[in-house]
């Protein structure tokens, strides 16, 4: 607990003393930290619609590569990546873009030009961008960290379903369970100021009005070779996190009669939305 | 010539002399030993080619030319992909839609990420930089590990993988997909892995390491973890890929920098200097004859230098521009440019 509160004030304090920019221009990126990107993503996914990728912050160069791989064989993200050590000891990584040549100065300010890469085409990857605490060694949502984008659309709850053992059962207005433990499937979005389909920065799960579960997509880190998110709730994410982009939490026990599940989300601007539903256990 | 200057040059007439006796006596050490490069065959290549051929067959990958050889020259396979293929001896992976094909088994397997081969076993990385997935010989998936940070410099031996991160951590991952040993070098004013070499029998890491200053740091297995077994600081100031590899017999370390290609014995005891400009380098030595072949590269040019450990240099020849493969095997040496693949045979007279 105190070691989360230490990480929030840390990343509370960096980004109120470095506010760092978006890379581009535009949307601030198409895919937000936790996306379902062959796995967890750990930064965001952007599109640098005119070619340019900027540096979020003033930094040094701390390794620079055009290559599609390593001299060990092991593959580079979209053929390029740059990496700048900054002075809050947050390190900004960037895939997929080509780095320009480093000249004899190291340096970089905020917002110059680092490298460049392509516009993204329908369907394909975009560029990567990954704050990284040094300290802590963990990712960081970059929107903690960046400047504020206007934004009064709450993220949106598409639906919520139950499952076990293969078995799902959608949520719709009255749905009938049998008790026992079941796993809840949660679909939300937050297209806003992504423009696309994001995770919402929080979630909650309320079974009768107590809390079931809660997540924050503050952080993620890797340890023994397992991946992990949320702070606060440190959960894996190879269990958490579905192939179609629903978030898994669970198992939940459902004692027989009557029950309301309810989901919350919220955005990091604040805005909040709500689903109920009443289950009849059985 | 008065007495005192027919006296100096009596006494520089001796000093030579007895250097001389010293030199053949005190240091019996032959000069340049005469090594003969032996041409053998060139072959054109092309996609599309197959002749069934004996022998040993060799892997080839050069841009999206992908296949099999063997030593003599004949071509055993050949065949082109967009972005090319990883090859390994009994299989190959082609890298754009990351199929795995078998020699002798008809069906494709699909693999999840980007696929590589090392030390013969089939690995692919995970799209955001920070994971490994590795695979049984016939595709299917063992494990998968996740890194702490994107990985920066990466190496491997049988059983023993190695990741070397952005944020200047080394990672060892054994056969089984568990953590074998973690481990920060630090010593610098920020931390970072940008070179990395494991040793053919997994005895010894060497990594460089840091910004301001760089480091050259070797690790040696003590039972099941990795101690530093020596290091020294670096005039060099690289922001990215190092070049680091270790010659087969294992008691040296091999480094780029600035002024050439440095030569550090496991042991810290030899700190020595190959005279190579280069960006990059391969190197492999024939434990037969204890000579190391050493290919250079800098920018599109490239030479080789032989020489026997630590840094006695035997000599050195310009190999064509624009090599596109490169396989030393023993004293052998495969390359292809100009779409043709030559090899050429080195001996000592």
């Amino acid at each position: 607990m105190r070691r989360t509160v230490w990480l929030v004030l840390a990343v509370g304090a960096a980004s109120l003393a470095f506010a760092f920019q978006w890379p581009t221009e535009g949307p601030p990126y198409a895919y937000g930290f936790g996306s379902f990107r062959d796995g967890f993503l750990k930064g965001v996914e952007f599109d640098a619609a005119d070619g340019q990728v900027r540096a979020i912050a003033d930094g040094e160069v701390v390794f620079s590569y055009t290559g599609s791989r390593l001299p060990g064989g092991y593959p580079v993200s979209g053929g390029g990546l740059e990496v700048l050590s900054h002075h809050s000891g947050m390190m900004s990584v960037y895939a997929g873009l080509s780095p320009r040549p480093l000249g004899a100065d190291r340096m970089v300010k905020a917002g110059s030009p680092i490298g460049s890469a392509s516009p993204v085409e329908k369907g394909a990857r975009g560029a990567l961008l990954f704050v990284y605490d040094t300290q802590e060694r963990r990712f960081v949502n970059p929107v903690m960290v960046m400047e504020k984008k206007a934004d009064d659309k709450p993220p949106a709850i598409r639906g919520a379903a139950f499952v076990v053992d293969g078995r799902e059962v959608p949520l719709v207005s009255s749905t009938e369970l049998r008790q026992g433990s079941w796993f809840l499937l949660v679909d939300a979005v937050d297209a806003s100021p992504s423009g696309q389909a994001s995770p919402p920065f929080e979630l909650r799960v309320l079974v009768d009005g107590s809390e079931r579960a809660r997540v924050l997509y503050d952080a993620s880190w890797s340890k023994d070779g397992a991946s992990y998110a949320f702070t606060e709730n440190p959960t894996e994410e190879r269990g958490y996190l579905m192939p179609d982009g629903r978030v898994r939490f669970g198992p939940l026990q459902l004692a027989r009669g009557k029950s309301v599940v309810t989901v919350t989300v919220a955005d990091y601007a604040g805005n909040r939305r709500e689903s109920s539903w009443v289950l009849s256990v059985q | 010539m008065d007495d005192q200057s027919r006296r100096g040059t009596t006494i520089t007439i001796l000093a030579t002399g007895l250097s001389l006796v010293a030199y053949f006596f005190a240091l019996a050490e032959p000069l340049s030993t005469e090594l003969t490069a032996m041409p053998r065959w060139v072959v054109p290549l092309a996609s599309g080619q197959g002749t069934a051929s004996a022998g040993t067959r060799i892997p080839f990958s050069a841009g999206d030319l992908f296949g099999y050889f063997a030593e003599d020259g004949s071509v055993f396979f050949m065949n082109s992909a967009p972005g090319g293929a990883a090859v390994a001896d009994g299989a190959y992976a082609t890298l754009a839609d990351a199929r795995l094909y078998r020699l002798g088994k008809p069906e494709a397997v699909g693999l999840a990420g980007l696929p590589f081969f090392d030390s013969g076993a089939l690995y692919s990385g995970l799209a955001d930089g920070t994971g490994l997935n590795a695979y049984d010989a016939d595709g299917a998936l063992k494990w998968t590990y996740r890194f702490p940070c994107l990985l920066s410099a990466t190496a491997g031996s049988p059983g023993l993988w190695v990741g070397g991160t952005v944020d200047g951590w080394l990672e060892g991952v054994d056969a089984d997909g568990k953590r074998a040993f973690s481990f920060s070098p630090g010593g610098s004013r920020i931390s970072v892995i940008l070179g990395l070499a494991v040793s053919p029998s997994g005895r010894w890491i060497a990594a460089i390491s840091g910004l301001d200053r760089q480091r050259l740091v070797i690790l040696g297995r003590g039972g099941t973890d990795f101690r530093v077994a020596s290091h020294r600081y670096l005039d060099s100031d690289y922001r990215g890929p190092t070049p680091v590899s270790f010659l087969d017999d294992e008691g040296y370390a091999l480094y780029l920098r600035p002024d050439g290609i440095g030569v550090w014995s496991v042991d810290g005891r030899t700190d020595d200097l190959l005279p190579v400009k280069a960006d990059g380098f391969t190197v492999s030595m024939d434990e037969g004859t204890g000579v190391a072949y050493l290919v250079a590269r800098k920018g599109d040019e490239s030479e080789l230098v032989a020489f026997k450990p630590p840094a006695r240099v035997l000599g050195r020849i310009a190999l064509p521009r624009n090599l596109e493969y490169l396989r030393m095997s023993g004293s052998t040496l495969y390359f292809f440019a100009d779409k043709r693949l030559a090899r050429v045979d080195f001996w000592q007279e």
